[in-house]
């Protein structure tokens, strides 16, 4: 009897144990075609773009418009990182697990290469030639996200471009104008903090703006062959002019007291939202911005001005970061077997424009932009952006991800002094040799 | 019933369900990472073999090391503050006669607090741009403390760290010492205090020597926890400025997420796990001596 009594419990307990763990197996997802569905599949979307951002709204209003006008079995659910380091972590996770999303965020750097490999990415130039419109897309928009084959394996998110912005009122107070170049821009500064202002509302929640003032000056003289050179290792931040001059901007501009404090936990959005509430003289915005600062900019309270030149050296004539954010990529596998999915992708290339114009922004397509549907902030930003001869060259895409990491890391040493300028170039160069790009 | 609990199978039989679920949520996750530590891997392309290539960067990784450093300071302090600081308010504690429910209550609220809105809390209390609550406290005794750094200052964001963690748990310590003092013998106190002991002499000699085996479970569990600390460094400062305030957790996941290197990721991984061991069994081994002696 006590044997048997034994036998029960262990039996119940182990039993609860598995009822515990048990989960309820969710209904499988069934595909449901444009005409008639009996079950319905829910879109699972990536994004690293914010809720608020035009990015995300496009596609969110798009998508609804989609469900409203065309299939109302379409449903989607959205999973958002912002914090770019975040995302990346994220996305590789589902890509080991073999659960990629259906449409996701992602650059046209590393990540996506391993993804086309693997014959995992919908190759966007041939659906868009399909749809008539590959030859719409902006040149610099192709230019932006051609992988190594020549093909667009990913579309635009939208056409940003990036720009500082400063407070008119204090250049005015001081008789300052918009700095043209590097040099100019520390003198500046350095104005501005003799004067107890705050020159500069830093990002420094991550390392990406350390890395955009270092590539700033070989963007604007020499394109995207700087960069190209240095992961190849045919030159070195150490042996370069470029190099040089870049670590050593970096490091006059921390160590030189502009920036604002308490930096290093500022997000991009931080600093839009801290410049303002009134903190700091410039900033670096994009126009995912402008729909903040275009009262400013009308009221004139606010000016933009371009990536400063370098001094004594040949500008190629970029001037405004121009690119596709983290561009949109569709899961291969999940687009082939689903033609709801692919009738939702035509439905959204033939209206993203209108969304775009809806939304203030310009569109990655060359399009012509309705009368008085942008703001004047838009409108002067987006001419300049329309003339730029080359897209924006993101290292923060072309770098191993230990080698990026690392190039944070210096990058803030650098700004706090804690390396000097030439210690910086060497822990790149080791890093880089180290990794492999 | 006894006869029933002394059967080895019984009692095996009831062990079982916590067994199993014990070697497939830590186990087997720890021989996978001891597996992984051997391999060069980025996550999604190929394994590569590398010996104990891992381990052997690990002993000249000096970023590592660092964080090391970081991670014994921050457990050390943790020990004064959790165990020191529990202790004291259990003591404060057993000596309330009014409001003592209301307090027990409000030391425990920050356990109870998740460490993502704790850590939203300390971020806006210590901010410097707008300033939060904390400078503009101190600019009234100095306008210029308005733009203090806290946990962006390269000297204090470890600080920032160690305080914030230390006050988040200090509760659960001062719970276990509270209910460690209430079994101390009354009979044994009297006595002490007839033959004209102090309060102090008191507590030194009878209370303290009581509560030692609940001191000792304390700084294990307290080292245990502080060795592989990731939430609020993560939460609170990211291990910035300029990795000053890197645990070692957070430079495992660093390498092994951020940086795509899984293999090293995982070597450190075991490496944490090894060094929790050892402070576990040293603590004991301690315990054990104190007691023979």
């Amino acid at each position: 009897m006590k044997k048997v009594i034994s036998l029960i419990l262990c039996v119940i307990l182990v039993g609860s144990l598995a009822a515990c763990s048990k989960q309820e197996k969710p209904q499988e997802p069934v595909q449901s075609t444009a005409a008639k569905a009996d079950t319905k599949k829910v879109y699972r979307i990536l994004s690293g773009s914010s809720e608020s951002s035009t990015t995300y709204k496009v596609l969110k209003e798009l998508a609804e418009r989609y469900k409203n006008e065309v299939n109302p079995d379409f449903e989607f659910e959205a999973e958002i990182i912002t914090s770019t380091n975040d995302l990346w972590q994220k996305l590789n996770m589902y890509i080991t697990a073999n659960n990629v999303p259906d449409i996701f965020s992602i650059s046209n750097g590393l990540i996506s290469a391993e993804l086309i490999v693997r014959g995992e990415l919908v190759n966007m130039t041939e659906e868009l030639q399909k749809l008539g419109v590959y030859d719409n897309v902006n040149v610099a928009m192709k230019d932006f996200f051609r992988s190594n084959d020549g093909n667009m394996y990913m579309i635009p998110s939208g056409f940003n471009g990036e720009f500082f912005v400063y407070r008119t009122s204090t250049f005015e107070k001081y008789n300052l104008t918009p700095p043209a170049t590097w040099e100019e821009f520390l003198n500046t500064c350095q104005i501005l903090k003799d004067n107890g202002e705050i020159p500069y509302v830093m990002r420094g929640a991550d390392s990406v703006m350390y890395l955009r003032f270092l590539a700033f000056p070989s963007w604007t003289t020499e394109g995207d062959s700087f960069i190209k050179e240095l992961l190849a290792g045919e030159t070195s931040f150490s042996e370069s002019e470029t190099g040089q001059y870049s670590a050593q901007l970096l490091y006059e501009l921390g160590t030189g007291g502009y920036f604002i404090p308490g930096y290093n936990n500022l997000t991009l959005s931080d600093v839009v939202d801290t410049f303002l509430s009134g903190q700091g003289t410039m900033c670096y915005a994009s126009t995912a911005f402008v729909g903040k600062l275009s009262d400013l900019y009308e009221q004139g309270e606010i000016g933009f001005f371009t990536i400063p030149q370098v001094g004594g050296k040949t500008a190629n004539g970029a001037s405004i970061p121009t690119h596709g954010g983290k561009g949109w990529g569709i899961n291969k596998k999940s687009y082939d077997e689903d033609p709801v999915l692919q009738d939702f992708f035509k439905y959204f290339i033939e209206h993203v424009d209108e969304e775009f114009f809806k939304n203030g922004e310009i569109s990655w397509m060359d399009t012509d932009v309705p009368e008085g549907q942008l703001s004047k902030l838009m409108n002067d930003l987006g001419k300049q952006m329309q003339e730029q001869p080359i897209a924006w060259v993101s290292w923060d895409d072309k770098m191993q991800p230990a080698t990026l990491t690392t190039a944070g890391d210096a990058a803030q040493e650098l700004v706090n002094d804690m390396i000097t300028p030439e210690e910086f170039a060497q822990k790149l160069d080791e890093a880089i040799k180290a990794n492999g790009g | 019933m006894n006869s029933l609990l002394g059967r080895k199978k019984i009692i095996a039989g009831f062990l079982l369900p916590g067994v199993i679920v014990y070697s497939i949520s830590v186990v087997i996750p720890i021989l996978w990472s001891i597996w992984y530590s051997f391999f060069d891997w980025n996550g999604y392309g190929a394994k590569e073999f590398c010996g104990l290539s891992n381990y052997l960067t690990m002993l000249s990784d000096k970023e590592m090391w660092q964080s090391v450093g970081h991670t014994i300071n921050l457990s050390v302090w943790q020990v004064v503050l959790q165990v020191g600081g529990g202790l004291v308010l259990a003591v404060i504690l057993s000596r309330m006669v009014v409001f003592k429910r209301v307090f027990q209550t409000l030391y425990y609220l920050p356990v109870i607090i998740s460490s993502v809105a704790l850590c939203q809390m300390f971020k806006k209390i210590f901010a410097v741009m707008p300033p939060g609550l904390f400078n503009q406290l101190l600019s009234a005794i100095r306008p210029e403390w308005i733009h203090l750094e806290w946990l962006t200052n390269i000297k204090t964001s470890l600080g920032m760290v160690i305080f914030t963690t230390g006050y988040k748990n200090v509760a659960v310590y001062m719970l276990i010492f509270y209910s460690a003092l209430l079994t101390v013998s009354h009979s044994l106190t009297e006595a002490a205090r007839i033959d004209g002991a102090g309060s102090w002499q008191i507590f030194r000699r009878i209370t303290l020597p009581h509560l030692k085996p609940a001191m000792i479970a304390n700084v294990i569990l307290v080292m245990n926890g502080s060795l592989r600390s990731y939430d609020i460094p993560v939460l609170l400062t990211a291990g910035g400025p300029v990795n000053t305030s890197q645990t070692q957790a957070l430079y495992m996941y660093k390498q092994a997420f951020t940086s795509m290197k899984y293999g090293y990721g995982s070597a450190l991984a075991m490496f944490i796990v090894f060094e929790s061991l050892l402070f576990a069994i040293l603590i004991q081994l301690y315990s054990v001596r104190s007691k023979g002696e």
